[in-house]
């Protein structure tokens, strides 16, 4: 092949903008740590990149509202541990002063306890975690019970979701605790009437609350038994959760980040073809026929 | 032969030689000029005359036959399509290439806002009366939005920008349309007197590489040495000395992008061209603008229309925070037609984040998350492609990345191609400066010799006139 000086020129500057471009190429791949910048440079991880980035947003978002939905629920708990308490200190009441040993004075003064307890009662029922009222349904914010014991929420049951589409009770009817379902026995009016039973002097009332109370106790111990489960249905939907993060995280490294192994490799590489490109250049474009002639 | 012949031999060589220098030194001024092709000063022998008395025949010395240019025409008929080629993949990669808003990591992309979005209704599930959750609903909405406009404001400035290229690609391409048709004539008239212009050849090829660079065009050489071009579509626009115009007019049915038309030398209406009757930096730039940004900016707003459609249906069936009926979320758009552009949230539940219908019942309280959930299973909800929302913007990513990522292989291959028959072409054509060097000093010392002869036969003559 017959070679012009032009061609030289014109192959110098073609091969020196390859050995650039491939330098550019790699160092920008080494600076920013990915592999696919375009989704050119890589369509199929381009486009699966984009499932994983909007299911790692899914998995972060089920992960964190699981993990509210687990600590109002602890919330909850502990509230109705609270009610617990004084449950069973109300039925400490009415088996201690059931006893006609007891004056009237005595059981007045047991009395007050009682109402001291009972409004605690109240208070407890009424307990926010944040601004909501936990205990009152979908009607979280406003107290729902008053101070008669009238429960002003309603029964649903707040869902939260623990796994994609899949939904886990977050609250509980808390009006069938204290109230119980068909045959229950209602813990504020039982208390109110232990007040009373008290408050009369009447031993065969006070008597009466001792059995109730305990169905109460069982009530309330029945509703801590659905806390702690979907407590521990949500403890498991966060651990889950955060496993698919971690996942999705993986899945979109793979894809999209450089193997910086191999891209510094491919950097130096490029150096080297840049530096070797352009001593050849500077060789070949010194030599010419001019500079020999006389 | 008398020694005045010998003379008048030898003058005619050295007149040989000076062409031979001065062809010599045209090359190597024009070493660099685009379109040049290498001449050679081609000497011939004269036809020899018959010694009188005998048989025999001396020679008369050479003359010039002709300065010619050195073309190969097999490569010459290669690289027309070729720079076609090369341009159309060039200017369609370089088009694609500066889009950036489908990138898979960009900030503000609708992957990140569409994860956004359904995160911060998973948020409000929770604890639906929270107004901070609302407000952060509504914001994800907007971010939602705003990441759609932006997406297709990106494309289709891009495309905006291709309309301005092509405009200023065609009306360069006019000029060199009159400037080929105006060098076939001159070309005629010069070779009608029996000249073989060189130069002027030489420009008319470069006005044809060009336009073979910018429209794809391809030279038909015609009898009388005029070269007529031709669209890949078949429209011709150069005949002979008559150059015909193209120009531009706006389709409303494509957005008012241009279309690039053929402008009759009748004034008749003008004719537009299709993209596949054009080829070259237009046809690229024009498949790029009407095939991989037309198809993502479609598919774009149709996913805006039918997802923003799909929520605000669901949100319709709820109730906010107050009870009162849901309506849309997002402003209602009338159809697909730029949807994406004009996607955005109900300004008064953007006022107002307690009007989200959260709640799937009139009566309950604000903590009913019913609708809520019935919203977030749209994220899973097929649209009418037959995927669902995420699934619609990976095959938007994917089919805009596989366009990509073709036109870039093309563009490598050819201008690869491209390199190597230009390579070849200026293996046949261009002036090598060494070469030129040697055919100088070669003419230099034909000249000096003759030079000699002429000395020597001058000597002979005087002594010959002293003899007298």
């Amino acid at each position: 092949m017959r070679v012009t000086e032009k061609m030289i020129f014109e192959s110098s500057v073609t091969q020196t903008g390859k050995a650039r471009e491939n330098l550019a190429e790699a160092q920008e791949e080494v600076a920013s740590g990915s592999r696919v910048i375009h989704p050119g440079d890589d369509p199929v991880a381009a486009s699966l990149s984009v499932g994983h980035t909007v299911d790692k947003a899914r998995y972060t978002a089920i992960g964190n509202t699981a993990q509210r939905a687990a600590d109002e629920l602890n919330a909850a708990d502990t509230a109705l541990d609270g009610i617990t308490t004084v449950a069973n200190r109300a039925q400490q009441i009415a088996t201690q002063f059931g006893n006609d040993t007891y004056t009237s004075t005595d059981r007045a003064t047991a009395a007050v306890e009682v109402n001291g307890l009972y409004q605690q009662a109240v208070s407890l029922l009424n307990t926010t975690y944040g601004s909501r009222y936990i205990f009152g349904g979908s009607k979280d914010n406003a107290a729902p019970f008053a101070a008669d014991g009238t429960y002003n929420g309603d029964d649903e049951i707040r869902k939260v979701e623990i796994a994609p589409g899949l939904y886990q009770a977050a609250s509980i009817d808390a009006d069938q605790v204290v109230k119980g379902s068909s045959g229950g026995v209602d813990l504020m009016k039982t208390m109110q009437d232990l007040s009373t039973s008290l408050t009369a002097n009447d031993g065969a009332g006070i008597r009466q609350g001792i059995d109730k109370l305990n169905t109460c106790i069982e009530q309330l111990a029945a509703g801590r038994t659905q806390v702690g489960m979907a407590q521990d249905s949500f403890q498991s939907a966060v651990t889950a959760a955060q496993a698919a993060t971690g996942d999705e995280t993986v899945k979109i490294g793979k894809l999209l980040d450089a193997d910086i192994v191999d891209a510094s490799t491919r950097l130096a590489s490029a150096q080297y073809s840049l530096n070797a490109t352009l001593t050849a250049t500077a060789k070949t474009l010194t030599m010419s026929l001019a500079d020999k002639l006389g | 032969m008398d020694l005045i012949g010998v003379i008048m031999n030898a003058g005619a060589g050295l007149s040989v030689y000076r062409t031979q220098v001065a062809t010599a030194s045209h090359n190597i001024a024009n070493a660099d000029t685009p379109g040049y092709a290498r001449q050679d000063a081609v000497p011939t022998e004269t036809q020899p005359a018959e010694v009188a008395g005998s048989n025999a025949f001396v020679g008369r010395g050479v003359t010039l036959e002709g300065v010619v240019q050195s073309r190969d025409p097999f490569v010459e008929a290669q690289l027309s399509t070729a720079y076609s080629n090369s341009s159309s993949t060039s200017a369609e990669s370089d088009a694609l290439s500066t889009i950036t808003a489908l990138d898979p990591q960009v900030d503000g992309s609708v992957t990140a806002a569409l994860g956004s979005f359904y995160s911060a209704l998973r948020d409000l599930n929770q604890n639906p009366s929270d107004l901070g959750l609302r407000r952060s609903v509504v914001d994800s909405a907007k971010t939602l939005a705003t990441a759609f406009n932006t997406t297709v404001n990106s494309i289709s400035t891009s495309r905006t920008a291709i309309d301005q290229n092509v405009v200023a690609v065609v009306d360069k391409a006019n000029g060199i349309l009159a400037s080929v048709a105006d060098l076939n004539q001159r070309i005629a008239l010069a070779e009608n007197s029996g000249r073989t212009p060189n130069d002027l050849l030489d420009v008319r090829q470069n006005d044809l590489d060009q336009l073979a660079q910018m429209l794809g065009a391809r030279p038909i050489p015609d009898d009388h040495g005029g070269v007529n071009v031709v669209l890949p579509g078949g429209t011709c626009l150069v005949s002979g000395i008559v150059a015909s115009k193209l120009g531009y007019q706006a389709d409303p049915s494509n957005s008012n992008h241009l279309d690039v038309v053929f402008e009759p030398q009748d004034g008749a209406n003008p004719v537009a061209l299709n993209q596949n009757e054009l080829g070259g930096q237009v046809g690229g730039l024009l498949s790029a603008r009407d095939d991989t940004l037309g198809a993502a900016e479609s598919d774009l707003n149709n996913f805006a229309f039918e997802l923003s459609q799909n929520i605000n249906q669901q949100h319709e069936q709820g109730y906010a925070i107050d009870g009162t009926d849901g309506h849309d979320l997002f402003v209602q758009l009338t159809g697909p037609t730029a949807a994406a552009q004009n996607i955005d949230v109900d300004p008064a539940i953007y006022a107002d984040p307690s009007l989200v219908a959260a709640s799937g019942s009139m009566t309950a309280g604000s903590g009913d998350a019913g609708n809520l959930q019935a919203i977030i299973a749209t994220e899973d909800k097929k649209l009418s492609n037959g995927l669902d929302p995420q699934e619609s913007f990976a095959k938007i990513t994917s089919d805009f990345g596989i366009a990509v990522k073709t036109v870039n292989d093309n563009a490598s291959f050819d201008k690869n191609l491209l390199d190597d028959l230009t390579s070849a072409r200026e293996s046949a054509s261009g002036v090598s400066v060494d070469d030129e060097l040697l055919k100088l000093t070669q003419a230099q010392n034909a000249y000096n010799a003759l030079s000699k002869v002429i000395v020597t036969t001058n000597t002979m003559l005087d002594d010959l006139m002293k003899i007298i």
